[in-house]
């Protein structure tokens, strides 16, 4: 297979004003450079589904941005399809789709299946071809109850699934997804999950998902690569990743009289169902929660490795 | 080029099968239309009949409607594309294979053009059963619509280049305002400029709202070839300065999000 996305030493500052009081922030404005993402290098494969992860402040949405032509990098280059991405702008956007999760590329007043048809027009696509494309996605991800109703009435899982269908519909080679399930409840973060990781296997497209949720990546994808203040420290498949950080889960029980018991779980010693059978045994459970480690910890634990 | 306007003409049907739709707002508009021409129709009435000219209100009251069906049109694209520059939307539709300034352009465009025939058809009935028929021969009626039409597209074209000015202004707010009144003053919104001095005419001619409005408009009641000709030869020169600005900011927002993205 072929290196769709090849990145090389990618760099993303930002020069931001600093607010000064008074007279002298007007008239002799002081900058500070914030780097964004500094020298990021990686491969992505055709077909590949890559996790794209890290903390707030990562640098994960600025780097699909420039990967997705939206910003200009400060140095470094990228290629996408064989394409510069900022550069090649209009012949790149028939090959990518893009979801953001705090943004909708769908008319807000619009009934879905209006903002649909906007869409195919932009991407040029002729009726038939239209709606045989969209017939297939809306049956793929069960919106064909949502078409008639605007954008405004949908509940976030509900739009979400819009949206991906809507950056789906010019059959784009490569997908990218920043924080497609930002904000969703456990359900929909269920639901989103598992049809994007269908569509991405019946029509082999390549995906780039950016979350801090450990999950998505766990449900969706093949490979991970993880970054902290713009840097990579950790590019291998999600196994590599399970084995090594992911083999301790966090449990926490609620008791009879509302006390919270937490505890850590090593999985590679103690299977949970293990663990919570003694938990189970000793309380009387009124709730249960199981977590994968925050980001926070395997980033920490990645570092302490190294 | 056929991809392309059926690309711009899908938003623009969407806006205005969207106006249409809107029916608190056009009725709501039409409301605030009879007011005005009745007013003002009682007004003209009162002044003729001081004059002894009994189609003072016909010609002006006809010279309003149309004077009404440009301005009121207008959808407020500059606050749109204000909110788009503000908010970063725009920095998320540049990997998208469309303008778009061209796409809200068109929408804006769906969106007058549904006001726009409404007050003209619904304003028409009002203005025939307030003052009868109108000043102008039928022959022209086409004419003077299509001429009135490009004027309100030449309209939400400005508006669109006050709301990319965003670029530079704190508020382009204040800037529409001001344009509006300058408008409403310079273009002969309510009374045509033919009733104010000579020295006033004078300074309108230096605006484009002189042609836009008051030219196009003044074909109601003054037909003719040599004035549809003025008309559009100045119109088309406005057009083309409000063209050059818009070209000009739309590029420098475009390298701006380029660098700095949403």
């Amino acid at each position: 297979m072929t290196d769709i996305i090849k990145v090389d030493r990618l760099c993303k500052k930002f020069r931001l004003k600093k607010n000064a009081a008074g007279l002298k922030g007007l008239f002799h404005p002081e900058y500070k450079t914030v780097t964004a993402v500094d020298r990021l290098s990686f491969n992505i494969k055709e077909g590949e589904r890559v996790a794209f992860i890290g903390p707030n402040g990562a640098g994960k949405s600025t780097t699909i941005k420039m990967l997705s032509s939206i910003l200009h990098p400060t140095s470094g280059t990228a290629e996408v399809m064989g394409l510069i991405p900022w550069e090649n702008r209009r012949r790149l956007a028939y090959h990518i789709g893009t979801v953001f999760g705090q943004r909708s590329q769908l008319w807000y007043n619009l009934p879905v299946q209006d903002s649909f048809g906007l869409i195919g027009k932009i991407y040029g696509l002729d009726d038939i071809e239209f709606r045989r494309r969209l017939s297939k996605l809306v049956r793929l991800f069960e919106i064909r109850d949502l078409l008639g109703h605007p954008t405004r009435s949908l509940s976030l899982g509900q739009r979400m699934r819009c949206e991906i269908v809507a950056s789906l519909i010019h059959r784009p080679q490569i997908l990218f997804l920043d924080e497609p399930t930002i904000g969703l409840d456990v359900t929909a973060k269920e639901i989103i999950r598992n049809l994007v990781k269908k569509q991405a296997l019946e029509e082999n497209t390549t995906l780039l998902l950016t979350s801090h949720d450990t999950d998505d990546m766990e449900k969706v994808c093949d490979r991970v690569i993880i970054i902290n203040k713009g840097r990579l420290i950790f590019d291998d498949s999600i196994h590599a990743l399970k084995e090594s950080y992911l083999n301790k889960k966090y449990i926490e029980v609620t008791d009879d009289s509302g006390a919270k018991i937490k505890t850590v779980v090593d999985t590679k010693t103690t299977p949970v169902k293990k663990a919570l059978d003694e938990l189970v045994q000793k309380y009387h459970i009124t709730d249960i929660t199981v977590e994968n480690p925050p980001m926070e910890e395997i980033i920490k634990e990645i570092y302490r490795r190294d | 080029m056929t991809e392309t306007l059926l690309k711009y003409g899908a938003f623009f049907r969407a806006a205005f099968k969207q106006g249409l739709l809107n029916r608190g707002m056009l009725s709501g508009l039409l409301f605030f239309l009879f007011i005005l021409l009745f007013i003002y129709n009682r007004l003209w009435e009162v002044i003729g009949i001081q004059d002894n000219n009994s189609s003072l209100n016909t010609i002006y009251i006809w010279y309003l409607l149309f004077a009404e069906m440009i301005i009121l049109s207008l959808p407020k694209p500059d606050r749109v594309l204000t909110d788009d520059i503000r908010s970063g939307t725009m920095a998320y539709y540049i990997n998208k294979p469309i303008s778009f300034f061209l796409m809200r352009y068109a929408e804006a465009l769906g969106s007058m053009t549904v006001s726009f025939l409404v007050m003209g058809g619904v304003g028409s009935l009002m203005t025939l059963s307030l003052t009868g028929v109108p000043p102008f021969e039928w022959r022209y009626f086409p004419l003077i619509i299509i001429m009135c039409w490009l004027s309100s597209a030449i309209n939400v074209l400005f508006y669109c280049g006050i709301g990319l000015s965003a670029l530079w202004l704190e508020s382009t707010r204040t800037l529409a305002v001001a344009v509006e009144r300058l408008a409403f003053i310079f273009g002969g919104a309510i009374f045509p400029l033919s009733i104010y001095p000579d020295w006033f005419v004078d300074i309108a001619r230096w605006t484009p709202f002189y042609s836009v409005y008051y030219l196009t408009i003044k074909l109601v009641y003054d037909f003719s070839w040599t004035n549809l000709f003025e008309a559009a030869v100045l119109n088309s020169l406005w057009t083309v300065l409000i063209v050059g600005f818009v070209g000009f900011a739309y590029h420098h927002l475009n390298k701006k999000v380029n660098i700095y993205g949403g």
